[in-house]
Order: structure tokens, then sequence, then C-alpha cells
């Protein structure tokens, strides 16, 4: 009897009764199709999460000023926004690790070009800001030294600025108005996309720190040296947690806050928050997939229960195969196909099924779907493995009868 | 030369604490070619006796020797071969698999012989042919009456052409007419050499053999050569 003899006869046995092997087969369907669900979402939700974490930039802290609301403001008094450009140049040359700082002042502001304009974000930032945020040149240049020291009437554009002012046109060099100033373009930023709360990352200008607050965002509102944030770039060197430490010393220091006293700034790690989102996620995957191992056990025990119904029913062929000759490998073979066919047949519909969650998943939650061709072989191997594991032994009983035994018995 | 020799068999079964004998010491010697119907009130060894030829159960003490070759002690496997290659089967009811043709049911031995799939299908109808019913190799059990069924069975014992036919009450689920139909076809076989064995308990049935072997309490009680009934 050859492989493909016993592969008839197995698949002949669950086309006999189909009704059955399909009930049969669901616990594999809803195991596998729940793993490859939970391994594409998950894998895509933690891709997606990275990428988040990457375009962030690495190592970067986030220092914001005014955040202690009217408790501790005593010892600070005089100044409305808390951080200044010398606090930033504070942090570069007295927190060790430090690669760079940026101070960070937003603004909303209209633009115009030609008959076509824009509303939106102005970044007004520090040299060292983009490059520390992950922002990828696509033409023109970024903001260098000059432009900030010489307050320069420049701006890099995202690509929806850029969509929207100049639609297929090439704005590098083109003059626009900022608040009905004129400003160069000099750069255009690569796409980054959303980011985790649905913000259009792309929709934005970034001007130099001193030309924002001085010609654009009106120098009123602020006072000169104030700046709403502080980007710092920590260097690899050393970890963010202990240059976060010193910054608080630092600027505590240099506020006058006494001990005790509420912080009046803030340092954030956003890159550390996200990450706790990956680890909620994690959790969720964890539990899906412990979803997906029950049910394949499940699935497992109701092959197993129907493989030792079908060998009961089958007693009289067993019997009788065995006296035209079949050996006891030859039975063997056969039922353990056939436990082999049902769990991968639900190993197959239980792929196609996740696939689909998956897709619709990942487009209604807008998350790209990463399944590979491990993943796919990993939930057949399961499956594969359920019904070899779960076969085995009523196989094995069917292999064990005796023929006298087995032809008797009505 | 004897195709069939068994020397001193015996088969006990243990029914709680004491064993029964189904089968004492039996020793048997059938040549090729001969036709014996084995006959005797029921639980007195016969089929015991015919489990044991037929390879299908191992004897508890004793000697067999078939076509040659001592199978008392074979394994599993071995045994297996046995009934593939030297023996073939018909049973009172049959035995045919419902769900398979009367071709697949007549391929099924040759399937475990290993035959390749091509060479499988011109043998079995040469065999269904041989029991006149190549018209109906398309169809079922279900399909066909209760003597085709038994000559396909016949046409499936015969399909590896055995050295020995072991028939157990062949027409005990069949009408007398079609019993006739059957036992014909048996005498058939016998008279191109096949060596027939056949259990019964009826005698017009056992008529047909060239040698009655009686059996009682395990033990045979006579056996005797007779003159064969006319078909």
């Amino acid at each position: 009897m050859s492989f493909s003899d016993a592969l008839l006869a197995a698949l002949d046995a669950l086309r006999a009764n189909l009704l059955r092997s399909m009930l049969t087969a669901l616990g594999v369907i809803i195991g596998v199709a729940s793993l490859i669900a939970m391994l594409g979402v998950g894998n895509g939700a933690t891709a997606r999460i990275d990428s988040l974490i990457s375009s962030l930039g690495s190592n970067i802290l986030t220092v914001t000023g005014g955040s202690s609301q009217g408790g501790g403001v005593r010892g600070g008094a005089g100044s409305v926004s808390t951080l200044t450009e010398e606090d930033a140049k504070a942090i570069l040359t007295q927190v060790d690790g430090v690669e760079s700082v940026s101070g960070l002042v937003n603004g909303q502001g209209q633009l115009v070009y030609a008959d076509s304009n824009w509303s939106t974000g102005i970044s007004a930032a520090g040299e060292d800001y983009l490059a520390a945020t992950a922002w990828v040149l696509q033409s023109g240049r970024l903001l260098d030294t000059q432009d900030v020291k010489g307050a320069r009437k420049v701006a890099v554009i995202g690509q929806t600025v850029a969509r929207e002012l100049f639609a297929s046109e090439d704005p590098i060099g083109k003059s626009i108005r900022i608040n009905r100033v004129p400003v160069e373009v000099v750069g255009l930023l690569e796409s980054k996309g959303q980011s985790t709360f649905g913000r259009d990352q792309d929709d934005v200008v970034f001007v130099p720190l001193s030309t924002g607050k001085r010609r654009l965002l009106g120098a009123g509102a602020i006072n000169n040296d104030a700046v709403q944030a502080i980007v710092v770039k920590g260097s690899d060197g050393r970890g963010l947690d202990l240059i976060e430490a010193d910054i608080r010393t630092l600027i505590r220091e240099r506020h006058r806050i006494p001990p005790g006293g509420t912080d009046d700034f803030d340092v954030r790690n956003f890159a550390q928050f996200l990450s706790a989102r990956t680890d909620t996620l994690r959790i969720m995957s964890t539990l899906l997939a412990i979803v997906a191992g029950i049910s394949l056990i499940v699935g497992g025990i109701g092959i197993m229960n129907i493989m030792l119904v079908s060998v009961t029913e089958r007693t009289r062929e067993i019997g009788l195969r065995l006296a035209l000759g079949a050996t006891r490998q030859a039975v063997l073979l056969q039922f353990v196909l056939e436990a082999l066919l049902l769990s991968l047949g639900g190993g197959a519909i239980g792929i196609g099924l996740g696939l689909s969650i998956a897709l619709v998943v990942s487009q209604l939650a807008d998350l790209q779907m990463a399944i590979g061709a491990g993943t796919v072989l990993l939930a057949a191997g399961f499956a594969a493995a359920t019904g070899l594991f779960f076969g085995w032994y009523p196989a094995r009983r069917a292999a064990s009868l005796r023929p006298i035994e087995a032809l008797r018995r009505d | 030369m004897s195709l069939i020799r068994t020397k001193g068999l015996c088969k006990t079964y243990s029914l709680g604490e004491q064993s029964v004998y189904a089968l004492k010491a039996v020793d048997l010697d059938i040549a090729q070619g001969e036709y014996v119907a084995i006959m005797g009130p029921s639980g007195s060894g016969k089929s015991t006796l015919l489990n044991l030829l037929g390879c299908l159960d191992s004897p508890t003490s004793g000697e067999y020797w078939l076509n040659g070759e001592n199978v008392a002690n074979l394994d599993g496997d071995a045994l297996a071969r046995v009934r593939n290659q030297t023996i073939g089967f018909v049973f009172q009811s049959f035995n045919l698999l419902p769900r398979a043709s009367a071709l697949e049911n007549v391929m099924l031995p040759l399937m475990y012989a290993g035959v390749t799939r091509a060479n499988r299908a011109p043998r079995a109808l040469k065999a269904l042919a041989k029991v006149g019913l190549e018209e109906r190799a398309k169809h079922h059990p279900s399909q066909l009456s209760g003597g085709q069924n038994q000559r396909v069975a016949i046409a499936r014992a015969l399909v590896n052409a055995p050295k020995l036919l072991l028939a157990d009450e062949p027409t005990g689920a069949l009408d007398s007419v079609t019993g006739l139909d059957i036992l014909a076809q048996l005498d058939t076989l016998n008279s191109e050499g096949l060596t027939v064995v056949m259990v019964t308990h009826d005698e017009a049935v056992a008529a047909r053999a060239a040698r009655i072997i009686r059996f009682r309490d395990g033990e045979i009680v006579s056996d005797q050569q007779q003159q064969r009934a006319a078909a």
C-alpha cells in the first residue's frame, strides 16, 4: 500500500461523513484563524508603533514649560513661559551625554502662495531640531546655523503643505507669505504620515527659531528669550533616564525651585510612552495566542474523539482490510492520515479565515498587515502537529485490532 | 504434496479463571487441489480452525505448515503477507466495502500486495470476468444482488491468485437457487486446481465437497472421502 493509496482511502473516509468532518475540523479552523489573525494584526501594530517611535527620532527628550499650574510659581515669579533659550544652552553645556538641543516655539500661520492659501502649524526651532526628530529631506536643504543666527526668512515645508500650496509645482526657491511676511522655501521634507494620535505630521512648516519668534509668530506673545519646549537629543553613550534626571536637577536649580517645590516644567520621553503601548499590545497578542492554543487543543480533542468513534464504527472494515493483507503500518497510516487531513484541512480553512480577519481589521484600524510565509507555515505546522498528536492514539488502536476480533464484531 | 499440514494444533480461550479448549490437538493434512467441507455444530471448533487456517488467529500451541512454510509462529506483518498472497477469503456476509465499487473492492488485495495502480484495474477486471461480473464493475454493493455480491467477494479472493480458498458459510446469506450458483462457481474453481476449504452446517452444501471433516468439542470425529454430488 503506497502513501497515495493511504491518502486516497483517508480522503474517501472523510468524504463519506462530510458534515461530521467539517464539524470536527471546526476547532482547528478557529484555532488557526485566531493564530493567524493574532500574528497578523499584532505584528502589524507592533511594526507601526516601531515606525512611529523611529519617526520621533531616537534618544529624544522633550522638556516642556509651564506645567506647574498655579501652585509653585512663587519662586519663579516674573516669567510667563518658564523655559528659555538660556535653559537650552545650559542643558547642552552642563549635562553629560547631550548631543544637541533645540528650542521650539509652535504657532499658527496663514500661508499664501500665488492664489492658494493654507492655514497650518508653524514650528520655529533650532538648527538641530529636524535632524534630531528624524525628519528626512526630500529636496532642497535643511535649516542651518546661519539661518538661525541671522533670523533669515527661510522655511522648510512638509508634504501636505507643499501639496496644498504648490500642487505639482516644485516649491524649492519659491517665495511664500507666512502671516504676510515673505519667506523663501528652501527645503521639502519626506512624508512621515500620521502620528499615533491621528494628526497629519506632514502638515507643518519649519522656520528658524529666531525668525519665528521675531517675525512670524508675534513677539508680543512670549518674551524674546522664552521657548515653549526644548528638544534634547541624547548621545548613545548615556542612558536617557540619567540625562533626564540631570536635566530636572539643572532646570530646578536654574529656576530656583526649592526642595519639595513643584517643577514648573516637564520632561517627557515619547518613545518610552509608545513602548508602553507596545507592551499593552503584546499582552493582547499573548491573550489571543492563548485563545488560539486552547482552541487548537480543543480542536485536537475533537479530532481524537471523532477518530475513536470512527475506529469503533469501522472495526469490521479494519478487520476486513487486515484479512485481505493490510499490515498494521498500512492501517496506522490510513488513520493517522485521516486525522492529519482533518487538521490540515481545518488549518487551511483557518489560514484563509485568519487572513480575511486580519485584512478586515487592518482596513478598519488602518494598520499594515504583516503576515509572511513564515506565519502561514507556523500555523500549518501547529495544525499538523495537532492532528498527529491527537490522531496517533486512535490510529494505534485501529492498527492493534486483531483481524479475527474485528471481523467477528457486527 | 500437502498444502495444509497441522500437528497438535491447539486453541484455548480463558473465560475468567478457567480455560476453554476451542481446539484440542488437531492433526490435519489437506493436499493441493482438494475440496474439503468442515462440519459440526456451533461451538465445535470448526470456525476456530478456519480462523487458524486463514492465519487470522494464532494457535495457542501446535504447528501449522501452509504451502511448506511454518506459519504458526510468524509475526503480524508476515501473517498479513501470507493472508494477502496465499489465501483467499469468502465470508458469509460478503464483507465488501459499501462505498467502493465492485472493481475497487476487488482491487483492495492488490493494493496491499503493492501492485502499481496502473496494473490493478486490468487484473481486477479479469477476476470479475471469471465470475461473470465484468459488466458490473462500476456498481456498488448496494446496487447488486446478494449472489452478485458474493461473486464480487469471490473475485476479490481470487485476484491475487491464492493457493487456498477459505469459505465460511458462503451460501449462508443466500437463497437456495443463488446458493447453488455460488457453489457451482466454487466447483469450477476447484476443478481448475484451487484448493477449497469450506465451513458449513448445511449437509447439501457439504455434499459438493470430496472430503468431509466433522468436528465435535474441538476434535475431529470423522474424516471421510465421499462421492461428490453433481452440480
